[in-house]
């Protein structure tokens, strides 16, 4: 009794233990992708509507292999809508998809879907089955979300953040390519989310792919590589990262005389935005138009010394805001 | 794929409780009712001289009583699909299944095999049963009359199948159950019913009042021959029967196969 309560109050033990070089799990040691394609999910023109509800409208990506793919979006913006497509859930209104051919899939999607009268080990064995695996790796899946402890207790039991785990553990079973998440983080507590994020990580310097949807910018800027940004259901922004966060570069300067620097600024030839800041002034190029070292060489050049000299990137959030609103 | 429903079902209480009530209450009842007549008999030696004449529980009369009897409870074999199949829509482990490797038409071949694997069970209970009470009736060992057992194989097919199908298309456990209940106790008989002012003799055609007639009580045959003239052979039932089975898998492959999960 007291072992249930300590569970649905609080899961003592819960840590997402990423094992490095586990047989049969994941592991640390590159695995090459069987696909040497550049991407290893394509989407074309999907489109779902629900009644005259415009789900997804018209979607195109590329998810390259061997990258941490983050789809991001406000609520009701269709991401798990995407990826229900994707993963063969939901069928599509229109458009196409295709995965790079002999791929395995482990996948969370929404919720983590199991039978309420079995036990966390139990669940995992009918995973293991699914997916053609014997039972080797299922210890080693406990482990690593850090269940081990619970194997045997029935997955009715299990609190919100311990069901999330399984469903994160059950995603890795049988070494798939590639790993679908769906909102990982889901019930999980600070030290569960970290974890979530390392063994993400992990995934990748295994050489496997991860599409990840989430509405936690700052976790999605801490690991992903790639982003596709939603909005009612239309891909406002997608590529690499620093793509989309780089629409233009803010420079931040200050010198002596903010007066002088300013009217010099708003002299450059490639006619930046100047704007006034807190004691010093912002900058605004196109992107990659400007490096700091050639706007330092032109203010020397007209005579401001500058103090102080910062290239400002933006956050994916105020990318995502400014994307979104 | 069997397998994989073996590990989902060993586990689930409804499921081993509805496969023991199902030969318990046919073993009780059918039991019961032997015992009785046997009693009655020894205490009164005008009931023993008519008894001696009963054939009921001996070959090749006791198949028939066996499978008639077994005929009032499929509706246990039913609930038990219908709990299945539910039970993955309402937890979502459908989905996870997809997934985890699956694809829709391995996921829905397996329930169709637990469907096949329920009736093949029922039918080895009657055959069970009836094989101990024609032992315990004298009855020398045979064959004979033996072919009740296909036509009862047929009957729960169409049931089960039936019950399968209102699990796909309702998709919820209480509703799909009370449809079925409601279905199998007057619905159809009031739809047939109204249906047959306007097209002649369609009753005899509803899915489950069809079944029924596969099974029609020996003492009563000639009596309902009587009463109903017009009532199908036994080609034409069987021609229906498979008719409605093909009808009731193909239902529930369509929406299954064509719908979101």
């Amino acid at each position: 009794m007291n072992f249930h309560k300590s569970c649905q109050e609080g899961f003592p033990e819960n840590r997402i233990r990423p094992t490095h070089g586990s047989p049969g799990f994941y592991s640390g040691a590159p695995i090459p992708l069987r696909v040497s394609a550049l991407s290893i999910l394509s989407v074309q023109g999907l489109a779902k509507n629900y009644g005259s509800t415009q789900a997804l409208q018209e979607v195109n990506l590329e998810v390259p292999a061997g990258s941490i793919f983050g789809v991001l979006g406000p609520n009701g913006s269709g991401k798990t809508t995407l990826l229900g497509i994707v993963l063969e859930i939901l069928l599509a209104s229109r458009g196409s998809f295709r995965w790079a051919p002999g791929l395995k899939r482990g996948a969370l999607l929404e919720t983590p879907n199991f039978y309420s009268y079995l036990t966390g080990r139990e669940n995992l064995e009918i995973v293991a089955e699914l997916r053609g695996r014997g039972r080797d790796g299922l210890s080693q899946a406990l482990e690593s979300v850090g269940l081990d402890s619970y194997e045997s207790m029935p997955f009715s039991k299990y609190s919100l953040g311990m069901k999330q785990r399984l469903a994160i553990g059950a995603t890795l079973i049988g070494q798939p390519e590639v790993v679908v998440l769906d909102e990982p983080t889901n019930g999980l507590d600070p030290a569960g989310i970290a974890d979530v994020r390392q063994l993400i990580r992990d995934l990748r310097g295994g050489g496997k792919t991860v599409l990840l949807a989430s509405h936690m910018l700052d976790e999605v800027e801490k690991v992903c590589t790639h982003v596709a940004i939603l909005k009612k259901g239309k891909v406002l922004s997608q590529g690499p990262l620093e793509d989309v966060l780089r629409d233009e570069d803010r420079l931040e300067v200050k010198s002596d005389d903010l007066e002088a620097l300013q009217a010099l600024l708003q002299k450059h030839p490639l006619n930046p935005k100047v704007q006034r800041g807190e004691g010093c002034l912002n900058v605004v190029f196109e992107a990659g138009a400007m490096k700091p070292s050639e706007l330092n060489h032109y203010c020397l050049e007209g005579g401001q010394t500058l103090g102080h000299l910062v290239l400002r990137k933006k956050t994916l959030e105020s990318r995502f805001l400014e994307l979104t609103d | 794929m069997l397998k994989i429903e073996w590990l989902k079902l060993k586990r689930y209480k409804p499921f081993w409780i509805l496969m023991t009530i199902y030969p318990a209450s046919l073993f009780g009842l059918l039991f019961l009712i032997s015992r009785t007549i046997d009693r009655q008999a020894s205490l009164n030696p005008a009931i023993h001289n008519a008894v001696d004449k009963i054939t009921a529980f001996r070959y090749p009369e006791v198949w028939t009583t066996v499978t008639w009897t077994a005929s009032w409870f499929h509706f246990l074999p039913c609930v038990l699909i219908l709990l299945n199949v539910c039970n993955e829509f309402e937890s979502r482990t459908h989905r996870q299944n997809l997934l985890d490797g699956w694809s829709r038409a391995q996921f829905f071949l397996a329930k169709v095999m637990v469907t096949l694997g329920v009736t093949l069970v029922s039918v080895f209970w009657v055959a069970l049963l009836a094989t101990l009470l024609a032992a315990t009736h004298s009855s020398p060992p045979s064959l004979e009359g033996a072919d009740r057992l296909l036509y009862f194989f047929e009957q729960c097919l169409i049931y089960n199948f039936f019950a399968l199908a209102l699990g796909f298309l309702v998709r919820r456990g209480i509703v799909s159950l009370a449809i079925f209940l409601v279905y199998s106790v007057s619905l159809e008989f009031v739809v047939f019913g109204f249906l047959s002012f306007f097209l002649r003799h369609v009753e005899y055609y509803a899915p489950l009042r069809l079944a029924n007639q596969l099974l029609p009580l020996p003492l009563w045959k000639d009596v309902a021959k009587r009463i109903s003239p017009d009532a199908p052979g036994m080609e034409v039932l069987q021609a229906f029967a498979l008719g409605y089975l093909v009808l009731f898998i193909g239902l529930s492959w369509w929406r299954y196969h064509r719908s979101d999960l």
